[in-house]
């Protein structure tokens, strides 16, 4: 269920905006869970901090869900689809190096209330395509993922 | 910046001399050129105190030799290869011609983000935070950016700092110095002032250029405060 | 590395004159726009030091009613600096304002990566100016870098009327008075100024220590005229600027033939081009000064030349060079010579350097006075109390 390519990890369940390094989950209640990638984490380097945007504001994608800051860089989290934020991880303000080491678990980020699901998630690539298109743009661009201590090790 | 300054103008020979005029006229019509800029008669006083000139192959004097004589290309290539060299430190001011090669390069350096130049985000590439830091909250640096990742060649000092933190923080007895994530405690009011003059400026629009997911999140924090504070305003 | 030879003042004595200024006064056209209704003009409150500048103008330094213009790097890094500015305040009961109304000053991000123009420096100087003179307090700024670029920013502003147009509309829309304030005065020039009075309650022995002066590029390179200069002091041929507070306290100030040089913070070099910044820090600077001076301690008077100074020798060990100096700033060393606590006053545990053989050398338990501030630090972690507060700091 879990591909990794120069050692980046990418479930292949999920939903995936490859440009902006984000991934969907789809839920059963019709949210989806919205998260940074394995990849983002490694280039961002040990975070510092996490702040997402309110629960209850309304995202268009592409827009800001949270803010990532790293020792030197600091950039956003984009909605990969557009939606009302229902609900934030709270943990993320304590221990943001969850984002680290379980970006698609421990580390999520916002759940979303999504209002254009089915036209956007065309835009987003899940299984085997997702897979290929990131093989691509990690080879492209020569990266290679490092992992903090403790970081999950998805074998179950 | 660590290899040798090509002066031939060949680097940069395939782009348009149009456009290499348009951003020497940009440099030329600031405000402040005329201030600057005097005209340079080569006596390398700026070169003989300029730290940056020890270090990188690095010339203040022939900045001010190439705006001076107005040499387009040179001027392009400088742009793109030399200013960021510059330590902004001024010890050029005692140019006797009562030139300012520092403040010429300030104005080159404007010029170039402005126009979102691959060189400009390139020498700004892990100064985002920094940015963020004093755009958003007022404030250059905040006692937690003091982490061993960010400043590995400082030592195990900083690990000593960053663990100690918080009650190192509350052990000052200056009440407005109890803070973690800016520099100072910041009244509200006082952000709204400032982001105001970064819109009335334009100041947005030139980040926009350098770094676009840093704009984004920036925007985002300004326009949501200016709301909450009564202000109707876009950076847009 | 070639070591220039320090040389010897001439026996001609240098007499500033000026009616002989090669520029002139700036304070004329400040007043002059204030009587055109351009902006207003915020007085020095009285009482006030007269000092003399580069060209033998005299420049007026306020004794009190201060509004404290905070330093980034001071109170982000090496927040003893700025607790040593105002404890010095504190100590001959002055009355200060350490605002929350206060913007940085951005010139250490204007200089580092140009992401702002001239038209937003000079309207978050005239923020800054306006937010002080609303509570009648004068500006004194803490940083060099903020001293040099608001000096900067006052002629830009002098000399061109479309800057100063934009900058009213941008106040006009704060609601905020368009206001320079007569005089720009660093923290450094106010410990300058009351040098013979930090004397007089001076406690610790100082006779004994061997100095280094660094001056800030900033302090004394940018509007070079508007610096502390005296003939008593290098024979007015360098700035005054503390040298003569480290005089006062009967330190030994010597000389090394790199005087003039930048310490190397470069802006943006101290956080992304490093190695510019160590190397200048340590070949150029540190370095010379061992070997020419073998000073106890480096002093000097902004934020960016203390942490490029410090932090820079780090690294420097692994190669066995000649370093190992501590640095600090005068107004540390200022309270440090009234007995100030060096840790919950000056707050050296921020420093890099190894200072403690300096403390010991001035005959200063450093021990004691570390598990006093431990014992201070322990009753915060266990939430006995909030914070450490001013009394404590002098308990």
């Amino acid at each position: 269920m879990v591909e990794r390519v120069n050692n980046c990890v990418i479930p292949k369940d999920l939903y995936y905006k490859v440009e902006d390094n984000t991934w969907v989950k789809l839920n059963d209640d019709g949210t989806v869970t919205v998260g940074m990638t394995d990849i983002a984490q490694s280039l961002a380097g040990p975070i510092l901090h996490a702040k997402t945007k309110k629960i209850g504001m309304y995202r268009k994608r592409g827009k800001p869900i949270a803010t990532v800051e790293s020792g030197k860089w600091v950039g956003p989290i984009k909605a990969p689809v557009s939606g009302e934020i229902a609900e934030i991880n709270a943990e993320l303000e304590n221990d943001p190096q969850l984002l680290n080491k379980s970006p698609y678990r421990k580390g999520w980020v916002v759940k979303l209330k999504p209002d254009n699901l089915d036209e956007e998630l065309k835009d987003l690539v899940t299984g085997d395509e997702a897979v290929a298109k990131y093989r691509e743009k990690i080879e492209a661009e020569g990266l290679q993922c490092t992992h903090l201590e403790g970081t999950d090790s998805y074998e179950e | 910046m660590e290899f040798a300054l090509d002066l031939s103008a060949n680097k940069y020979a395939d782009v348009p001399y149009e456009e290499k005029e348009r951003l020497f006229k940009e440099m030329k019509s600031d405000e402040r050129w005329p201030h600057v800029l005097y005209g340079c008669y080569e006596c390398g006083i700026c070169v003989a105190s300029c730290p940056s000139a020890r270090f990188y192959d690095f010339s203040p004097r022939i900045i001010a030799q190439a705006a001076a004589r107005e040499d387009v290309d040179l001027l392009y290539t400088l742009m793109n290869d030399s200013v960021w060299d510059c330590s902004q430190c001024f010890s050029c001011d005692r140019c006797p011609r009562g030139n300012s090669p520092g403040q010429i390069i300030t104005v080159m350096r404007e010029v170039a983000v402005r126009n979102g130049l691959q060189s400009a985000k390139e020498a700004l590439e892990g100064y985002g935070r920094i940015i963020y830091k004093i755009m958003s909250t007022g404030t250059q640096v905040s006692p937690d950016m003091l982490q061993p990742n960010a400043f590995p060649d400082w030592g195990g000092h900083v690990n000593e700092i960053s663990e100690h933190l918080e009650v190192w923080r509350k052990a000052l007895p200056p009440e407005t110095l109890h803070t973690t994530e800016t520099g100072w405690k910041v009244d509200e009011k006082t952000l709204i002032e400032l982001y105001l003059i970064w819109h009335m400026t334009g100041v947005m629009d030139m980040i926009e250029q350098i770094d676009e997911g840093l704009y984004m999140i920036l925007v985002d924090v300004m326009e949501e405060r200016l709301e909450d504070a009564g202000y109707d305003v876009t950076f847009d | 590395m070639i070591h220039l030879p320090i040389l010897k003042a001439a026996d001609r004595k240098w007499e500033t004159d000026p009616s002989q200024a090669p520029t002139h006064d700036l304070k004329d056209e400040i007043f002059q726009l204030e009587k055109e209704g351009e902006w207003i003009v915020q007085r020095v409150p009285e009482p006030y030091f007269e000092v003399k500048t580069k060209y033998g103008r005299i420049k007026k330094i306020p004794l009190e009613k201060t509004w404290h213009h905070k330093s980034c790097g001071q109170c982000g890094h090496i927040p003893g600096y700025s607790t040593s500015i105002f404890w010095l305040n504190r100590q001959f009961g002055l009355d200060y304002h350490d605002p929350t109304n206060q913007t940085s000053c951005t010139a250490w991000n204007y200089y580092a990566s140009a992401t702002s123009n001239p038209e937003a420096q000079a309207a978050v100087a005239i923020r800054n100016f306006a937010s002080a003179y609303k509570t009648g307090y004068f500006p004194l700024i803490h940083c060099g870098t903020s001293f040099g670029h608001y000096k900067e920013v006052r002629h830009a502003l002098v000399h061109q009327p479309e800057l100063r147009r934009k900058v009213k509309k941008i106040m006009d829309r704060l609601g905020l008075p368009f206001v320079i304030p007569e005089e720009i005065v660093h923290y450094s020039e106010w410990v300058y100024a009351m040098r013979d009075r930090i004397a007089e309650r001076q406690v610790i022995d100082m006779s004994h220590i061997v100095a280094t002066v660094h001056p800030a590029c900033h302090y004394h390179k940018l509007i070079e005229e508007d610096a502390i200069y005296s003939e008593e002091i290098y024979g007015a041929q360098r700035t005054a600027i503390v040298t003569g507070t480290l005089q006062a306290l009967g330190v030994q100030v010597k000389d090394y033939s790199t005087w003039f040089d930048c310490c190397g913070f470069g802006f943006r070099h101290i956080l992304v081009s490093r190695d510019f910044s160590r190397s200048f820090a340590v070949q150029r600077k540190i370095e010379v000064m061992k070997e020419e001076a073998n000073p106890d301690v480096v002093v000097t008077h902004d934020t960016g030349c203390v942490t490029t100074l410090d932090q820079s020798q780090f690294a420097a060990k692994a190669h066995g060079k000649k370093v190992g100096v501590p640095v600090m700033s005068d107004s540390q060393m200022a309270a440090l010579a009234m007995g100030a606590h060096p840790y919950k006053v000056l707050q050296l545990h921020w420093h890099n350097t190894n200072n403690k053989p300096f403390l010991e050398k001035l005959g200063i338990d450093w021990k004691k006075k570390w598990d006093e501030f431990e014992a201070e630090c322990e009753k915060i972690r266990r939430g006995e109390k909030a914070y450490l507060t001013w009394e404590d700091a002098d308990a």
